[in-house]
């Protein structure tokens, strides 16, 4: 260090103006302080000098006061709290949606179960009946109502996205900018930082740090630059001044969006990890993948099942005009999604559910891989269907094993479905043109639960009762009572080309000898014990279709025959069958020899409530899936509508837990980055005292040279 | 530590705020009186809720089912009560139409009489409930349960309904007939069985009359065959003068040997034959296949006997006995029938209390975890009341003060 105060050379006057200019400038800085109090990304500024070797102040050096990690910490924990914020805002209106019992599809689905019972309880009553139907109605509409707002929700995501996108492309592309611009400033300023400028770059850089998570680094080159990156690595903001946006793209489904990095002027583009973006971006994919779409395919899930379920139970059951029941509620078919890279992107695959299948549904969308054309007419497909979460992710089973099906040699004709996993069947239609590699994306429970509608108008067609009777012979002399009758199977298929076909011939009756398959015996019409123990199966001309002898109990009495008939046996055309005759019955008691037990059609049984019962007894079934891998227990209908409700609550909370844990850590930050940063006008107030006071002496110290030098030249004179 | 003004202004408003947020959250407690808002407050509790909720409206559903069936069991009851009166009167008027002082006049107003019970009974058989369904008619209910054809062969009244059992459901476990099908409290009913001798061989007569009835209907309960006629044919072979055999037909068996005297009567299983004849002499007999009959049908064969002015003291002695054992079988039924549904009603009232009791209880559990607890909500707003105000009154007094002020 040199000491100066031996060799100083400058006069007072140029001391006192170095003096006066300093305090000026010191002044100035305490001004530009004062007005920026309340501007957003300030930084409040010192002004240094070094005292000049020849005596006065020197050049001023006027810089920012800022603690680097003060303002990373900010940064990192403003996208944290951004995350989280977004998270918890989209989240909760969610959780307000199902906390308004208005809109509870809980009670619509009680007050349709309700109204089964009350049509149950007297099944001629069409008032009751006509309540089920309007009940229904009701039921689907609600879910419809709960769907859209969810699918509103998804197009306001992508909306809000775009919006997003279009901000952090803004932001990248300006902080690049800056950083030349700083460049620029900074060889110009020798002394000065240039502080507007660095205090916009920041105010940028904090910006995109509540979009997504980055990380910056200053330049090697020394040139004031900053470069950006995402936290996953991506960089961003590049050294040579190039920089990389955010483009918004998708796959099959067009509402699914999903990013990709593309350069300035470069054809690259990069696929990245939505989730873990971080900041409100990220808070919003993840609400999204995590709450959206599960709960709007679980809802899905649910309307599928319960509409299923009912249908097959109507289906087992005969209405009051004394038909077979029809289906209450028409399901939608589904779409495939033409994947983007497909040869032909205007194939058909179209999927509905199929029939009975309720305990199959699940939540999960499904891939559809052609693996194989063999070309003929029809041209035959070997398909691979795959489960995929709501985020496009496998569903993977208990053992982590990835849950697909292989189908091969499948017809593509249209009209011809397919069963697969999933309770789906599928159709390949005959004028597509697949080729091998082909995917198809289908979503039964995203779109479909809005779609559902009541089929049936009229409140006969309700099958409130069960389609066979069983009429004890009037000269019974045993006291065998009927316990049970049971219709499991209603399908109608005279031509008999069906294999899940039954004895029901759709016209009020069941299959008579010629009509049954094998041609020779018909169905089972009547049950004659010739022992307590033993029975004859008859059909309805008198012929023998079986007897049974040495039975223990009389339960089940025609599966017995069919298992244990003897004499002749059981015939092999209905057993080939996957469900013939597709009834049953049980007794109760000891029966005498001679006694018979007629089954019959239940013609003009219009009181008769035991289908409506069983569809009564739906409403605490438990066969939903809520595991997508099939191992989890199955629920109920109402607890699966609850396991949304819980698990968006359980979402909300976990979320406003950390939004405050976040907001707590973001405010320390806060606090420690205005504690150095910010201005405080009571210091700044004690500054302007004390430069203004520096500045008076300056000037004083001016005057007294004058005053030495008019001294001076009053001596001379 | 150093505080600039942003800061100072910062933590001033942000207390505010969270103070605010919290009053309002409080305050919307208290005006909806729940403390549950959003699925949020109580994720579990929220799946509960809805569970809570349901089994409520369930309840709520099978109470109504109860009264539903209450009702049709209730008139069920009342009708077979009827129909157990006006049978009870007609019983009243065989015994004394069959006393041995009446003549055919008297049989004639008795006749009358029974005439109006019989129809009063055919209608309460075919008894419909509010909605016009025949209660008695199985699931074919909106057509009568009996019909009444005066040209039939056989039976004149018959059943046309058919044996469904129409459930309802007053718990989740519990179902309970609602309904009675005519077959079986009307229909389903023996009247007496019987034997009668088809030929005889040798023998210059033989008679066959009832004579213990309980004995002979166990005897012919226990060898009906209803798939093998010849198994009810029966031979009484005169073996000698003091004794007969008597072998079944059908199987060759010999079912009793007992003594004989020519011209005196034996019993055999309730029966009491009168057999004049000498040994080796056969008289072949049968037992009769059982007839069932319905109560409006036995009145009107015996209101027929009643007006029958040819009929024979024993004849119609064999018709009231016969009409007597259908009666007193019929009244069994009906009074089976008649507990049968005040078991029921008895069950459906246990179950309605029981349901009462379980409604209680989860509602009860539904407003623990719904319900706002008013003392607590009260206290905690006045306590964050006092927490805004004090964050308001620091706000002025901080922000308030500036070092400017004492720049003069």
């Amino acid at each position: 260090m040199i000491n100066n105060s031996t060799s100083r050379s400058t006069d007072l006057f140029s001391i006192a103006t170095s003096g006066v200019n300093a305090s000026n400038q010191l002044l100035t800085t305490a001004g530009n302080n004062i007005a920026n109090v309340n501007t957003e990304g300030f930084v409040r500024e010192r002004t240094n000098f070094v005292s000049q070797l020849a005596g006065g102040v020197g050049q001023s050096t006027t810089e920012r006061i800022l603690n680097v990690f003060a303002q990373n910490q900010l940064r990192r924990d403003t996208t944290m709290q951004s995350e989280h914020e977004t998270f918890y805002t989209k989240t909760s209106v969610l959780d307000n949606l199902f906390a308004s019992e208005s809109s509870s599809i809980s009670s619509s689905m009680s007050r349709f179960f309700s109204a089964v019972q009350t049509a149950s309880d007297d099944p001629t009553s069409m008032a009751s009946r006509q309540s089920v139907l309007i009940e229904a109605q009701s039921m689907v509409g609600q879910i419809s109502t709960v769907t859209g707002f969810l699918r509103q929700k998804e197009e306001e995501f992508n909306l809000e996205l775009d919006t997003n996108i279009d901000i952090v492309n803004g932001l990248v592309q300006s902080i690049s900018e800056l950083n030349q611009a700083i460049g620029v400033q900074k060889a110009n300023l020798r002394n000065d930082e240039p502080g507007a400028l660095l205090n916009q770059r920041d105010q940028a850089i904090l910006e995109l740090a509540s979009l997504v998570s980055i990380e910056t680094r200053e330049s090697a080159n020394n040139n004031g630059a900053v470069m950006v990156n995402l936290s996953a690595g991506e960089s961003l903001v590049l050294q040579d001044g190039s920089f990389k946006v955010f483009d918004v793209s998708n796959d099959a489904d067009i509402n699914a969006k999903s990013l990709e990095l593309k350069s300035n002027g470069k054809l690259t583009t990069l696929s990245i990890s939505e989730t873990d973006l971080g900041g409100a971006i990220g808070g919003l994919f993840r609400f999204r993948d995590e709450v959206l779409q599960t709960s709007l395919r679980e809802l899905g899930q649910i309307a599928l099942a319960i509409t299923e379920t009912m249908n097959t139970q109507n289906r087992q059951g005969m209405d009051y005009d004394g038909q077979l029941g029809s289906n209450l509620f028409k399901l939608p078919d589904f779409i495939g999604l033409n994947y983007p890279d497909n040869s032909n992107t205007n194939s058909i695959v179209t999927g509905r559910i199929a029939e009975g299948a309720a305990a199959d549904i699940t939540s999960a969308d499904y891939a559809i891989t052609i693996d194989n054309v063999t070309a003929g007419a029809p041209p035959t497909l070997d398909v691979t269907v795959s489960a995929l979460n709501a985020d496009g992710s496998a569903v993977t089973d208990s053992d982590g094993v990835a849950i697909s099906q292989t189908y091969a040699g499948i017809e593509a004709v249209d009209g011809t479905f397919t069963s697969v996993i999933g309770g789906l069947e599928l159709e390949f239609s005959s004028g597509s043109n697949y080729s091998a590699g082909d995917q198809f994306l289908i979503q039964p429970t995203k779109n479909t639960a809005s779609l559902i509608e009541v089929s049936i108008i009229r409140p006969e067609d309700l099958a409130l009762a069960g389609p066979i009777r069983i009429d004890a012979g009037t000269g019974n002399l045993g006291d065998a009572i009927l316990t049970s009758t049971h219709a499991s199977n209603t399908i109608v298929d005279n031509t008999l080309s069906n294999s899940r076909v039954s004895a029901f011939d759709g016209n009020g009756g069941i299959h008579g000898p010629g009509d049954a398959p094998g041609g020779t015996v018909g169905a089972p019409a009547q049950i004659v014990f010739t022992a307590s123990d033993e029975y004859h199966v008859l059909d309805s001309a008198g012929t023998i279709i079986t007897v049974v002898s040495a039975t223990s109990d009389l339960t089940n009495l025609l599966a017995q025959a069919q298992s244990n008939g003897t004499g002749p046996t059981w015939p092999t055309n209905f057993s080939s069958l996957d469900d013939y005759p597709g009834y049953d019955f049980s007794l109760q008691g000891v029966p005498k020899a001679g006694d018979s037990f007629k089954i019959g059609f239940n013609t003009d049984g219009l009181n008769d409530n035991r289908n409506g019962l069983l569809m009564s007894d739906l409403q605490n079934l438990t066969n939903l899936q809520i595991d997508n891998s099939g191992s989890g227990e199955a629920v109920s209908f109402h607890e699966a509508y609850g396991n949304i409700v819980s698990d968006v609550g359980h979402k909300t909370v976990s979320a406003n837990i950390a939004l405050q844990a976040a907001e707590s850590l973001k405010s320390s930050s806060e606090d420690w980055f205005l504690s150095v940063s910010g201005v405080s006008l009571d210091e700044e107030a004690a500054n302007l005292i004390r430069y203004q006071q520096s500045y008076q002496a300056a000037a004083r110290l001016l005057s007294t040279a004058q005053d030495l030098f008019d001294t001076i030249l009053r001596v001379v004179s | 530590m150093r505080i600039s003004t942003a800061q100072l202004y910062n933590r001033s408003i942000q207390s505010v705020l969270d103070n605010q947020a919290n009053l309002s959250d409080t305050q919307a407690q208290l005006s909806s009186g729940k403390k549950f808002l959003r699925p949020s407050d109580d994720p579990v509790g929220a799946s509960q809720l809805i569970r809570l909720t349901e089994d409520i409206d369930l309840l709520q559903q099978y109470n109504k089912n109860n009264t539903q069936l209450t009702n049709s069991l209730e008139q069920e009851e009342t009708v077979l009560s009827s129909i157990d009166n006006a049978v009870n009167r007609a019983r009243v008027l065989m015994i004394q139409s069959g006393n041995g002082i009446i003549n055919s006049n008297d049989r004639k107003s008795i006749a009358i009489e029974m005439e109006q019970i019989r129809d009063h009974t055919f209608e309460l058989m075919n008894s419909r409930n509010p909605a016009g369904e025949y209660i008695f008619a199985g699931f074919q209910s909106d057509s009568p349960a009996f019909s009444f054809n005066a040209s039939a062969l056989g039976n004149k009244y018959s059943f046309e309904g058919d044996q469904g059992e129409n459930k309802i459901k007053v718990s989740d476990t519990i179902t309970l007939q609602a309904n009675t099908s005519g077959r079986d409290v009307f229909e389903d009913v023996f009247s007496q069985y019987k034997a009668t001798i088809t030929g005889s061989v040798g023998a210059t007569s033989s008679e066959l009359s009832m004579q213990e009835k309980t004995d002979f209907d166990k005897f012919h309960s226990a060898n009906y065959d209803a798939v093998t006629a010849v198994n009810n044919e029966f031979k009484v072979t005169l073996l000698s003068d003091t004794q007969a055999q008597i072998t079944n037909v059908g199987t060759g068996d010999i079912i009793d040997t007992v003594d004989f005297s020519s011209g005196d009567a034996f019993l055999f299983n309730g029966l009491e034959f009168k057999i004049e004849g000498n040994a080796g002499d056969t008289i072949d007999f049968q037992l009769e296949p059982p007839e069932k009959k319905n109560i409006a049908e036995t009145l009107n064969d015996f209101i027929n006997a009643l007006y029958d002015k040819g009929i024979s003291d024993s004849d119609f002695d064999i018709a009231l006995a016969d009409a007597l054992v259908s009666v007193d079988n019929s009244l069994s039924t009906m009074g089976e029938a008649i507990a049968a549904i005040g078991g029921r009603m008895n069950v459906a009232e246990s179950v309605l209390t029981l349901n009462l009791d379980l409604d209680i209880t989860h509602r009860s559990a539904r407003s623990n975890i719904e319900d706002v607890d008013y003392a607590e909500a009260v206290s905690e707003l006045s306590r964050q009341e006092a927490a805004l105000q004090a964050a308001q009154a620091t706000f002025a007094r901080v922000t308030g003060s500036t070092l400017f002020d004492f720049i003069r």
